[in-house]
C-alpha cells in the first residue's frame, strides 16, 4: 500500500528525515516509536502534504502513485487520513458539516455516490457511538471548546467516517488518561480490517497496549535504526531510547 | 479662517525678526525655521471636521497671541522646578520659562563616545550630527509642529554612536510660571546608531493660572538594532496649552517605545507618530492620562509599518474625572506588501463622575493580508464585583476604588522598566484624577 | 436587441453574477437631466398631493446648494447627475392585480428567484417588486389588510394613506441630513410603504425585491415602516441589477419607527452588479438608512449581507430614544476585485438602559478595499447605555485592504461601551486541516469564510440564510489562489 524509500525532508531548511524506507501492507499496523526530535511526527506531516516540511530525495508510493507530488487534499481523497497531535479549533464550522463535504468529496473521488442526508446522518450517529463522542460535541464548531480528550476522540470519530485507507495517528495518546486512551484504541481497533493500514506515531508504548501493532519501528536523528514486532515497543520501554542510540553508534 | 490670518501673521512676523536678529551660528536649525515657517503659512489651523482633530478645537491656541520668548539664560531654580528631578538622572537640561538654567544642568556629556547637551550648544559643537536629526523626516502636516518648528532654537541634543549605552535617563526639564503669556518652542533630537540604547525623560511642569503656549517637536531616529525609550510627563497648570509633536523612525530590528503622561492642561495634546522603516522594528506608544477639572487630553497616535516583520503596541488607559475631556485617536497602518506585521491597539476609559466625556477613535487601516492587527476600545466604570471583593476583605470604599483606579491606570507603565519614573508617573495619576 | 446580446455575451464572460440579464419592456424614461420640472413631474406621474409636492421641492432646492461628500473611504470617479435619468418605469400602468401583470415582468422577477405567486408553497413571504422607477406588484396585500397592516408600494401610500405617510416620512431621515438624502427626497421613484397598527404581529415576512433594469437611470428607493405600539415586522429587501458598462446610481433612504414596545426587523442580501473584473460598470449604492426607537422598549435590527455594488457607502443605523430601546446591527460585507465598501453603522443612545450590539464581518479580496465605520455615541442623559462591537476583518490575497474605523463618543459615566476588531487573513492552517479531510481549496475557504460570518447569518430568517450562504460561495469563486 505505502512505500517510502530513502525519504530525506527538512523544515526551514533543517533536514529532519534523512533517508527513511518503510514498507506497509493493506491490514497491518505499524507504530513508529523514538525520542523527542527524532523526526516521527515530521514523517506523518510530510505524508499528509503539510506545508513546510519538504521533502528533498527520496519518493512515497502510495496505491502506486506519487504520495508527495499530491495536494493534501487528494492525499486525504486517495485514502491518507491525519490525525492531529493539536487539532485546531475552527470557529463557526460544525463538526458534522465539515464531515459531509469531507466525505462527499471522497466518495466522489472514488467514484460513488453522494450519501443521502440520512444516510450521512445514521453513519455519523453509528460512529460518534464507536468513540463514546457525545452528540451534543457533533454540531458544535470543530474542536472549539473542546477538552484535550474531546479533540482527540474527535480526531479518531473522523477517522471512523470519513474511512481511509492509510491512518496516521500523530501522538495521539498525548495529553489522554487511561480512560480516554482505552475508549480512543477501542474507536481504533473498530475501525482495523484487512484492506485498511495504520502508522501510530508515538513517544510511549503505553498506547501500543491497547493497539497492537504488527511492526514497531524506532527512529532516531531521521532514519529508521531498528525494526522489529510488537516486543521491541516493550523492550525500548525497559531499556529506554539510550540502548538504542549507543547500539546505532557500535554499530 | 479669515479670522486666523492675522495669529499666523503675528506668528510668522515673529520668526521672521526673530531670524533676522539671531546672530547665534545655528546654520541648520536656521533651515529648520524656514521651513517650519514655510509649512505654518500653508497649513491652515484645523476645525474640528477635521478627522485629526474632530473632537479637539484649536481655539484655546489661537484665541491669545502667545508672545515668542527668544532663548537665553537664567541663574535662579524654582523649587518647583527641582521637583521634577530625578535622583537618578545622569545627564539633565534645565529650563525655567524657556531660558536655559545652567547652575541645574549638567554641562555637555560624552562618555563613551555618548554625545548629550543643549540644542544651543550642540550646534555649535556637532553641527553635522545635528544636521541629519533634523532633515531625515517627512513634511509635516501638523500645523502646531510646523509653528514649533519655525521658531526652533533650543532643547536637547542627544548622540548616541553605535554601541553606545546609558544606563540612566537622560532628562530635560521645562518649568513654566511666567506671567507675560510666552510661546515655547523646545526642540528634543535623538539619534540613535547602531545598538545604541538611552532612555529620555521629558517633564513639562507649570503653575496653575498662567496662560501660555507650547509648541514642542522631538524627533528620534533608531538605527539598527538601536533601542530608545522616551518618556514624557506632562503635568503643567490649568491655563497652559501643550502641542507636542514627536516624530519616530526604526530601522531593522530597531525598538522605539514612548509612555506619554498626561496630566493635562487647558489643553494638551500629543501627536505621536512612529514609522518602522525596516524589518523587524518594534515601536510602543503608551499612555496614561488621569484629569479632573476642565482639563482636556487628546492623544493622536500613527503606528506606520512601512516594512514587514514589524510589531507595535499601544496601550492609553484614561482616569477622568470632574469636567474632564480625554481624547484618543489611535492609528494602525500597515502599508502594501509590509507582511507578518503584528500590531495591538488598545484604549480604555473611566469615567469617574456624571460629567467627564470620553471619545475614542482606535483605528485599522491594513493594506496588506499576512497580518495580526486587533484593536480594542472600552468605556465605563470600575468592576463593581472587584469593588465588592476589596471592601469584603475589610479596604473602605474610597480607598477600595483608588486602588482599583490606580491599577487601572498604571497598567499602561507596566512596561516601563526605569522603576522611579514609572512610580512617580503612578503617583501623578493617583493625583491628577483627585477622587 | 444587439444590447441583449451583448448583454448575454458578457454574461457568458463573467459567470459569477447570473443576475446581469436585461429585461426587454416597453419604458417609459425621463430625458436626462435633473431640475425642478423633473422633480414636479415624477411628482404629477404618482398623482401625488400638493404638500408632496412642495417637499419635493423643497429637498431639491436645499440639494442644489449642499456639496458632494467626500470623506468616505473610496475612490470615486466624479458623478454628472445631469447625465442621468431620474425616472423610469414599465409603459404600461400598474395593474389591478397579480393577473394583469405584465408576464414579462413577472417572468423577470421569478427568475431571479423572487415569488410573484400568491403559492401556498411560499406563503410566508409577502412581496412588493420595484422595477427601475415603480412598483410593479406586491403579493398578500388582502390578507395583510385583513389584520390592518398596510403593505403597499410608497407611491400608492402616499395617495391612500397621506395622513400617515405626511405624519413620518422624513422625520428620521429629514432632507438636510445629507447630500443623496436630499437628492432623494425630492426625485424619489418608488420602494416600500409598511404600518403594522398596534398589538399586530405581522404573520409573514415582508419583502421587498428591487430590480434596476434601465440604463443611465437612477434608482431611488424610498422605504418607510412603522410599527406601532407593541407591534413586530420582519422586512426582507433584496436586489440586483443587469450588467452594464456605466455605473449605475441607487441613492436610497429607508426610515423605520418604532412606537412602544415594537420590533423592526429589517434584512437586506444587496446583490447589485459589481463591476467586471477592471472595475468597469457597476452600481453605486448610496443608501442612508436609518431607524428610530421611538419609544420604551422598542427594538431596531439591521442586518446585512453586501456581496454587490462597485462602491457601497451605507451606515444603517438606529437612533435609541426610548428608554430600554434595543439597537442591532449585524453585517457581513464581501468585496473583491475593484469593489470598494464603507459601511457599518451608527448607534446613537439617547434614552435611559438602551443598548445596543453590534456584529461586523467583513471580507476583502482581489484589488478591493473594505472599511468599517461605526459610530458609537452616549449621551448626556442616556444613564445606563451600553455597547458592543465586534468586527472583524478577513484578508484573501495581498492586494486588497481592510479598515476599521470606530469612533466612541461617550458622555455619560454610567456608559458600558466595548469595541473589539481584528484582522487577519484566513488562517492556513485551518485551510490545511480541511484540505487534510479532503476539501479543496475554494471549498476549504468558502467553508471557513461562511464560518466566520454564521453570526450574522443567524439573524437573517431561514430562506435567506441559505440564500446568502450561497451568494457568498458563489462571490468568492476565482477570489481564491
Amino acid at each position: 500500500m505505502l512505500t517510502i524509500k530513502n525519504l530525506h525532508a527538512e523544515i526551514d531548511g533543517k533536514p529532519i528525515l534523512k533517508g527513511i524506507d518503510l514498507q506497509v501492507n493493506a491490514g497491518e499496523t505499524h507504530a513508529v516509536m523514538g525520542p523527542n526530535g527524532s523526526g516521527k511526527s515530521t514523517l506523518a506531516h510530510v505524508l499528509s502534504g503539510r506545508e513546510g516540511y519538504t521533502p528533498t530525495e527520496g519518493e512515497v508510493i502510495f496505491e502506486g502513485k506519487n504520495l508527495l507530488e499530491m495536494e493534501p487534499e487528494e492525499r486525504a481523497r486517495e485514502g491518507v487520513f491525519l490525525a492531529f497531535q493539536y487539532p485546531i479549533e475552527i470557529p463557526g464550522v460544525s463538526n458534522t458539516n465539515l464531515l459531509k463535504e469531507g466525505l462527499n468529496e471522497i466518495r466522489k473521488h472514488r467514484g460513488e455516490p453522494e450519501l443521502s442526508a440520512g444516510d450521512f446522518l445514521k453513519l455519523v450517529r453509528e460512529k460518534a457511538k464507536l468513540v463514546e463522542m457525545k452528540k451534543e460535541l457533533l454540531n458544535r464548531s470543530v474542536n472549539e471548546g473542546f477538552s484535550g480528550g474531546e479533540k482527540k476522540r474527535n480526531e479518531i470519530f473522523q477517522l471512523a467516517v470519513l474511512d481511509p485507507k492509510l491512518a496516521l495517528l500523530d501522538e495521539t495518546d498525548s495529553g489522554l488518561d487511561i480512560d480516554a486512551l482505552r475508549v480512543v484504541a477501542k474507536g481504533v481497533n473498530a475501525v482495523r480490517n484487512e484492506k485498511n493500514a495504520f502508522l501510530l506515531v508515538t513517544h510511549y508504548q503505553r498506547l501500543l497496549n491497547y493497539i497492537v501493532p504488527d511492526f514497531v519501528h524506532v527512529l532516531a536523528d531521521g532514519t529508521i535504526v531498528k525494526s522489529g514486532g510488537k516486543e521491541l515497543a516493550l523492550e525500548l520501554e525497559e531499556r529506554g531510547y539510550e540502548w538504542i542510540s549507543e547500539k546505532a553508534e557500535s554499530a | 479662517m479669515a479670522k486666523y490670518d492675522d495669529v499666523k501673521k503675528w506668528y510668522l512676523d515673529a520668526a521672521a525678526a526673530y531670524d533676522r536678529d539671531d546672530a547665534a551660528p545655528n546654520g541648520a536649525l536656521k533651515r529648520l525655521r524656514e521651513t517650519g515657517a514655510r509649512r505654518f503659512a500653508e497649513l491652515d489651523f484645523p476645525t474640528t471636521k477635521h478627522e485629526d482633530w474632530k473632537y479637539t478645537s484649536v481655539k484655546p491656541a489661537t484665541e491669545r497671541r502667545f508672545a515668542w520668548r527668544a532663548p537665553g539664560e537664567r541663574s535662579d531654580l524654582p523649587d518647583a522646578a527641582k521637583e521634577a528631578f530625578f535622583e537618578e538622572d545622569q545627564y539633565r537640561i534645565v529650563f525655567v520659562d524657556g531660558a536655559y538654567v545652567p547652575d541645574a544642568s549638567t554641562p555637555a556629556l560624552e562618555k563613551d563616545g555618548a554625545y548629550v547637551a543643549r540644542l544651543k550648544t550642540a550646534i555649535v559643537e556637532r553641527p553635522e550630527a545635528v544636521e541629519r536629526a533634523l532633515f531625515d523626516f517627512e513634511e509635516e502636516e501638523n500645523v502646531f509642529a510646523a509653528l514649533g518648528a519655525a521658531f526652533a532654537s533650543d532643547g536637547a541634543f542627544v548622540h548616541l554612536p553605535k554601541n553606545a549605552a546609558l544606563e540612566r535617563p537622560v532628562h530635560v526639564v521645562h518649568y513654566v510660571e511666567a506671567e507675560d503669556e510666552p510661546f515655547l518652542a523646545p526642540t528634543l533630537l535623538v539619534v540613535a546608531e547602531e545598538n545604541s540604547s538611552a532612555t529620555i525623560v521629558e517633564s513639562y511642569v507649570g503653575a496653575d493660572g498662567k496662560p501660555y503656549l507650547v509648541g514642542a517637536n522631538a524627533r528620534f531616529a533608531a538605527a539598527a538594532g538601536a533601542r530608545v525609550t522616551h518618556v514624557k510627563i506632562q503635568k503643567e497648570g490649568d491655563a497652559a496649552i501643550h502641542l507636542w509633536a514627536g516624530r519616530a523612525k526604526t530601522a531593522k530590528d530597531a525598538t522605539f517605545e514612548t509612555f506619554l503622561a498626561s496630566f493635562g492642561g487647558k489643553l494638551a495634546r500629543n501627536d505621536a507618530v512612529v514609522r518602522a522603516e525596516e524589518p523587524g522594528g518594534f515601536a510602543r506608544v503608551n499612555g496614561v492620562v488621569a484629569l479632573d477639572g476642565e482639563r482636556h487630553v487628546d492623544n493622536r497616535v500613527l503606528l506606520d509599518h512601512a516594512a514587514p516583520r514589524c510589531e507595535s503596541s499601544q496601550l492609553f488607559r484614561a482616569a477622568l474625572n470632574g469636567n474632564s475631556r480625554n481624547v484618543f485617536n489611535g492609528k494602525v497602518l500597515v502599508r502594501p506588501d509590509s507582511q507578518k506585521i503584528d500590531a495591538f491597539q488598545q484604549n480604555d476609559s473611566l469615567l469617574l463622575s456624571d460629567t467627564a466625556r470620553s471619545d475614542s477613535k482606535p483605528q485599522l487601516e491594513i493594506f496588506a493580508d499576512d497580518v495580526k492587527c486587533s484593536h480594542g476600545a472600552t468605556t465605563g466604570q470600575l468592576d463593581k464585583e472587584a469593588l465588592f471583593y476589596l471592601r469584603s476583605r475589610g479596604v473602605g470604599a474610597a480607598q477600595a476604588k483608588r486602588v482599583l483606579v490606580d491599577a487601572f491606570t498604571a497598567n499602561a507603565v507596566a512596561d516601563l522598566k526605569l522603576a522611579s519614573v514609572r512610580e512617580r508617573i503612578e503617583k501623578l495619576a493617583a493625583r491628577s484624577a483627585s477622587r | 436587441m444587439a444590447n441583449d446580446e451583448k448583454a448575454e455575451l458578457e454574461r457568458l464572460a463573467n459567470e459569477e453574477y447570473k443576475y446581469g440579464f436585461v429585461t426587454d419592456v416597453e419604458s417609459e424614461t425621463l430625458p436626462k437631466g435633473l431640475n425642478e420640472d423633473v422633480v414636479r413631474w415624477i411628482s404629477a406621474k404618482k398623482g401625488e398631493p400638493a404638500w408632496m409636492t412642495e417637499k419635493r421641492l423643497a429637498a431639491f432646492r436645499r440639494w442644489t446648494k449642499m456639496p458632494e461628500p467626500h470623506w468616505a473611504n473610496v475612490e470615486i470617479a466624479p458623478i454628472d447627475y445631469q447625465e442621468l435619468s431620474y425616472y423610469s418605469g414599465p409603459k404600461k400602468d400598474r395593474p389591478k392585480s397579480l393577473d394583469e401583470v405584465d408576464p414579462e415582468l413577472l417572468e423577470t422577477f421569478e427568475k431571479l428567484g423572487v415569488p410573484m405567486q400568491e403559492r401556498a408553497a411560499l406563503a410566508g413571504v409577502a412581496v412588493d417588486a420595484v422595477f427601475d422607477s415603480v412598483s410593479v406588484a406586491t403579493t398578500y396585500r388582502e390578507e395583510l389588510a385583513e389584520r390592518g397592516i398596510i403593505f403597499s408600494s410608497i407611491s400608492e401610500a402616499i395617495r391612500e394613506h397621506p395622513d400617515l405617510v405626511k405624519k413620518y416620512i422624513g422625520t428620521v431621515v429629514p432632507p438636510s441630513d445629507n447630500f443623496y438624502a436630499a437628492m432623494n427626497s425630492a426625485v424619489f421613484s418608488d420602494g416600500t410603504f409598511v404600518y403594522v397598527p398596534k398589538g399586530v404581529r405581522c404573520p409573514m415576512e415582508l419583502s421587498t425585491y428591487f430590480r434596476i433594469n434601465a440604463a443611465n437611470t437612477g434608482q431611488f428607493e424610498r422605504t418607510l415602516i412603522i410599527a406601532d405600539e407593541g407591534a413586530y415586522v420582519s422586512y426582507l429587501e433584496g436586489c440586483t441589477a443587469p450588467i452594464r458598462d456605466e455605473n449605475q446610481l441607487h441613492a436610497a433612504v429607508v426610515e423605520l419607527i418604532a412606537h412602544k414596545d415594537a420590533e423592526i426587523k429589517y434584512s437586506t442580501v444587496q446583490n447589485w452588479y459589481a463591476g467586471d473584473k477592471e472595475g468597469k460598470g457597476g452600481v453605486y449604492n448610496f443608501v442612508t438608512k436609518r431607524g428610530l426607537c421611538e419609544g420604551e422598549n422598542s427594538k431596531i435590527s439591521w442586518t446585512q449581507v453586501e456581496t454587490g455594488s462597485a462602491i457601497t457607502w451605507k451606515y444603517p443605523s438606529c437612533i435609541l430614544r426610548g428608554d430600554n430601546s434595543v439597537g442591532e446591527f449585524y453585517s457581513v460585507a464581501l468585496t473583491r476585485n475593484r469593489q470598494q465598501a464603507d459601511t457599518g453603522t451608527k448607534m446613537v443612545h439617547l434614552g435611559k438602559n438602551t443598548k445596543s450590539n453590534v456584529v461586523s464581518k467583513g471580507i476583502s479580496a482581489g484589488y478591493s478595499q473594505n472599511s468599517y465605520r461605526g459610530l458609537v455615541k452616549v449621551g448626556k442623559n442616556a444613564e445606563g447605555a451600553r455597547n458592543f462591537s465586534q468586527c472583524d476583518s478577513l484578508l484573501i490575497g495581498d492586494k486588497c485592504g481592510a479598515h476599521t474605523f470606530p469612533y466612541l463618543e461617550i458622555d455619560n459615566p454610567s456608559a458600558q461601551v466595548e469595541h473589539e476588531a481584528t484582522t487577519s487573513k484566513i488562517g492556513e492552517d485551518r485551510i490545511f486541516y480541511l484540505k487534510q479531510r479532503g476539501l479543496d481549496e475554494e471549498n476549504a475557504v468558502s467553508m471557513i469564510v461562511n464560518g466566520y460570518c454564521k453570526e450574522v447569518f443567524r439573524e437573517l430568517p431561514m430562506e435567506f440564510a441559505v440564500e446568502a450562504q450561497k451568494l457568498l460561495s458563489v462571490s468568492l469563486e476565482g477570489s481564491v489562489g
